[in-house]
């Protein structure tokens, strides 16, 4: 008899809990301004540990991968000499473009134009964890409002885009990839850029996307770029087009991309406040 | 004693799952581990520490990583929990189990939690992740899971041996 009691009690205190779960998951299933007191602590407590894990990973792949890569090593050796070359050539064309671009500058100020300033501050952060679910591509770094890190803080690595800054605790934050699968970033092609087009994460670490328009011309290595539409700030690459193909109703192009950036082997990033729309 | 090693396990395996285990994925699939040890703590413990435990890592898991704040704790403590009140009737000693349990486990992890993720209506490829993630991760699961539970259950039996 005190055995069934028992049991009845087991299984009503589970089925408590979950509706009390169920609750929570409804409650912070959207977007929320700031952490709850409890997530900010344990971020606090547990990043400091998966700093010291991580980085000793780290170490040890890239040592085992550098062991098995030896026999590319001269193979790219050749490869980066020659884009050193070509972009040796892409320099002395900047720098001219640099000189011409100063002169118009003079002009403006001249002229009493109110100039834009782009004042960001790129700060350096090391990714401490990746989510251990398979479905969502999410990172924690090690900087956060300490470092003046907010919500929807643009993150770069040295290559491309990564993502953008979901939630911030005081010394860590969480990232959401742009191959997330929730995650839509808006492109521009870089060869012109009146193509434009909204990009998505998949499960495989591709974007997916289409163009606004259906009659673009898109070829295959064609380079992409933020388009400054919604919070990823102009002009940042994103990847390379390695597949276009016409939807099944022949009403969209659609678009798969390879990023630049290397989602498996990324340590260290860079992190953006994020753009302050001014109201005047 | 007990609760203190197994919070040790807890603490270190979600250490090196978000860190050192990333590395070990293979065709986008990293080995959950965190599942794994719920259902090696649950088959070898009393029915009710098997929800706590799930609970207990499922939570820290989802306030550290996920979005949604809850998802994994459910997922996981459910599982405790029946794994947990059908532990009287097996063979513990049988490797069998620990593979049929985490396979089984898997899967239910999985439909709960795609359940309540389309429900709360994020976009994600159901089709493909059940098409080319879910055999994967099941195959993956079940295999560290006996390894897993040979430890595992070494250690409960230390621990009773000793009292």
């Amino acid at each position: 008899m005190s055995n069934k009691i028992f049991k009845n009690k087991s299984v009503m205190i589970v089925t408590i809990v979950t509706i009390i779960l169920i609750i929570i998951i409804g409650l912070t299933s959207r977007q929320r301004e700031e952490m709850n007191i409890l997530e900010t602590w344990a971020g606090n407590a547990a990043s400091p540990f998966q700093r010291v894990v991580n980085t000793g990973a780290n170490i040890i792949s890239e040592g085992a991968s550098s062991i098995f890569s030896f026999t590319h090593l001269k193979k790219e050796n050749i490869e980066l000499e020659k884009e050193v070359e070509s972009l040796q050539e892409e320099l002395i064309k900047a720098r001219l473009n640099r000189d011409e671009l100063e002169e118009l500058r003079g002009l403006k100020f001249a002229l009493n134009y109110i100039e834009e300033e782009d004042d960001f501050e790129p700060i350096v952060a090391n990714i401490v964890g990746k989510s251990p679910s398979n479905w969502f591509d999410i990172f924690t770094i090690d900087v956060g409002e300490n470092k003046g890190i907010k919500k929807d803080s643009v993150v770069l690595a040295s290559n491309g885009l990564v993502g953008r800054v979901y939630e911030a605790g005081e010394n860590w934050a969480k990232v959401i990839a742009i191959i997330d699968n929730n995650s839509s970033v808006s492109f521009q092609i870089l060869r012109d850029r009146t193509f434009q087009g909204i990009l998505s994460g998949s499960i495989t670490n591709e974007l997916t996307g289409y163009l606004f328009d259906p009659m673009a011309e898109v070829v295959v290595g064609d380079k992409l770029i933020t388009s400054g539409l919604g919070i990823y700030p102009h002009g940042i690459i994103i990847g390379e087009v390695i597949e276009v193909a016409m939807s099944s109703d022949q009403l969209l192009k659609t678009v798969k991309v390879e990023p630049y950036v290397n989602f498996k082997r990324l340590n260290k990033v860079l992190v953006m406040a994020p753009q302050i729309i001014r109201n005047e | 004693m007990k609760t203190s090693i197994i919070g040790l396990i807890i603490f270190i395996n979600f250490i090196l799952h978000s860190t050192l285990f990333q590395h070990i994925e293979l065709k986008n699939v990293v080995p959950n581990t965190s599942l794994i040890l719920v259902v090696c703590f649950a088959i070898n413990s009393k029915k009710d520490k098997g929800a706590i435990i799930g609970f207990i890592i499922g939570l820290i898991q989802d306030v550290i990583f996920e979005k949604v704040i809850g998802l994994n704790a459910l997922a996981y403590m459910l599982i405790g929990y029946i794994i947990g009140t059908t532990n009287r009737n097996i063979f513990k000693d049988n490797p069998i189990i620990p593979f049929v349990f985490t396979a089984l486990a898997t899967v239910f992890y999985y439909g709960i939690s795609l359940l309540v993720i389309y429900l709360l209506g994020y976009s994600l490829e159901y089709f493909n992740i059940l098409r080319f993630m879910l055999p994967f991760e099941i195959i993956y699961n079940s295999i560290i899971s006996v390894f897993v539970y040979i430890y595992v259950s070494k250690i409960f039996k230390s621990i009773k041996n000793r009292y």
